[in-house]
């Protein structure tokens, strides 16, 4: 499968954190959910990408070019959505308009007015006039007028209601719709990506854990409820690490099929990407 | 160029959301030079200095919005983001400059009927070099400030550092002065023949000094 986007032995070191040996791809055509917790260097992976922060080691390719040298010709096709960041709240749907058609040279007028009117978004009011839902999806509408390849969003859903999350993971469901359009998104929010995501790659204290299929994860991994007795029945390399509460032993598996058949077990329960997130995190080997 | 535009047009898109704020400031400026006997050093004066403070007010707009980290995810490079940083707050102080002496005209027009005496002509324009040649001296320091400080620490440190220059500067003069034993008069008429000289080759030397500072701070600051 065609690759849009290759990150090999990312490294960027700060006081406190670091991203280590971080490495992923983004297929064309999939949508990636890049998952952590809060501080995991969901951001600095992103910033990265984008050479918004200068890497210490490690190569990142886009569209099959290396970024360092073509950068600005790989970021005419990338659309970004920062959380955090986007022009002065103080300008209006209009007047960016007026600015973003200087940047791109593909950034087409009747599309970004068309967002503007599927979104319900005023042109003559100035954004900071705007709900939280309305933002994201201003900034969802700018990022996507100059017709770009790839998406990197990072935290597009956090802060809004289900409602105008709903709305704005079926935008990116119809952006990737032809199979020419990938999307990278980073998210906390777990249940997100459960609905929209082909492949998670989950991310934690700046080292990449895993990168898998969503429907590997979700079928294949599993999650086993049981007691001290049965869970000592174990061996350590048949599962992958477990949580300890008052009620039991979580035990988080990596072969369903394989794990009922050796150990004769009738129930294990689905995992929720949220789920498999939690032991990786709190849980022990 | 394109991208060049596309910042500036950012910055003046941005103010003008402040437009009725920059209107009532003027009005009460012009109020002010009409009641003020020197009608021709008031406005000359303030008017570029206001605009310049506007112009670098940009940087806080970038600051609140946090803007300078998604602009760098569009196709351009750190140098053509100062580098339109610096022609935005010039355009913006000339402007300001370009204000001043229309509304001083007007207003002595106004007081006096007569618009067009050459003597306060000339007076307007050597109070304009004299006030627009300060502000783009103080620029040259202010803009490098604001890129490695930030907006918020840079408005302290710039205060400091006005106070410092004005120190240095008179400081340095008065050495002068006492080392080729002159005075102050003296010493304007010996530079009188060449000051617009000096001053314009000061003010483009600190420019372009002042261009590659702030380049070098950008380009290895971490957003």
């Amino acid at each position: 499968m065609e690759n849009v986007l290759e990150v090999k032995e990312l490294c960027k070191k700060y006081e406190g954190f670091e991203l280590k040996n971080v490495s992923f791809s983004i297929p064309k055509g999939m949508i990636v959910g890049l998952i952590g917790e809060n501080g995991a260097g969901k951001t600095t992976t992103i910033k990265a990408l984008l050479n918004v922060i200068n890497k210490d080691k490690g190569s990142i390719k886009i569209f099959n070019l290396e970024l360092q040298q073509n950068e600005k010709r790989i970021k005419q096709d990338i659309g970004v959505v920062l959380d955090d960041s986007f022009l002065s709240e103080y300008l209006t749907p209009k007047s960016i308009n007026k600015i973003m058609k200087n940047f791109y040279p593909t950034w087409d007028e009747a599309t970004y007015f068309k967002y503007l009117e599927n979104f319900n978004l005023p042109e003559n009011k100035m954004s900071k006039e705007f709900s939280s839902g309305m933002k994201m999806k201003l900034k969802i509408a700018t990022a996507l007028s100059h017709k770009p390849k790839l998406l990197i969003l990072d935290e597009p859903t956090a802060g809004l209601d289900p409602v105008a999350r709903n709305d704005i993971l079926d935008i990116f469901q119809e952006f990737i719709e032809d199979g020419e359009h990938s999307i990278l998104l980073s998210s906390h929010i777990t249940s997100d990506l459960e609905h929209i995501a082909d492949y998670i790659t989950f991310i934690n204290n700046g080292e990449i854990i895993f990168t898998k299929s969503k429907d590997e994860l979700t079928e294949n991994f599993g999650i086993v409820k049981c007691g001290e007795d049965e869970f000592n029945r174990f061996y350590k390399n048949d599962y992958i690490k477990y949580r300890k509460s008052k009620y039991g032993y979580d035990v988080l598996i990596e072969n369903k099929v394989e794990f009922k058949r050796k150990y004769d077990i009738s129930i294990i329960d689905k995992p929720t990407i949220e789920d498999i997130m939690l032991i990786y995190i709190k849980g022990s080997e | 160029m394109n991208t060049l535009k596309g910042l500036i047009v950012k910055d003046l898109q941005t103010i003008k959301s402040y437009k009725s704020t920059v209107i009532y400031m003027v009005i009460i400026f012009v109020v002010c030079a009409f009641f003020n006997k020197e009608v021709t050093s008031f406005l000359p004066i303030f008017m570029p200095l206001c605009f310049e403070m506007l112009g670098i007010s940009s940087f806080s707009y970038d600051n609140l919005a946090k803007t300078d980290k998604y602009i760098l995810t569009f196709p351009l490079t750190k140098k053509e983001i100062v580098k339109a940083r610096y022609i935005y707050i010039l355009i913006i102080t000339l402007l300001g400059t370009l204000l001043g002496f229309v509304l001083t005209v007007i207003t002595q027009g106004i007081k006096t009927s007569n618009m067009f005496d050459k003597e306060f002509l000339c007076n307007i324009v050597a109070t304009i070099i004299g006030s627009l040649s300060a502000i783009l001296f103080l620029q040259a320091f202010q803009i490098p400030i604001m890129y490695k400080f930030g907006a918020e620490k840079g408005r302290i440190i710039q205060m400091i550092m006005i106070v410092a220059l004005m120190i240095g500067i008179s400081l340095i003069v008065t050495t002068l002065m006492k080392f080729f034993n002159i005075s102050l008069d003296n010493f304007i008429v010996m530079l009188k023949d060449y000051i617009i000289a000096i001053l314009g080759v000061s003010v483009i030397i600190l420019y372009t000094l002042s261009f590659a500072i702030s380049c070098k701070i950008y380009e290895e600051k971490e957003i």
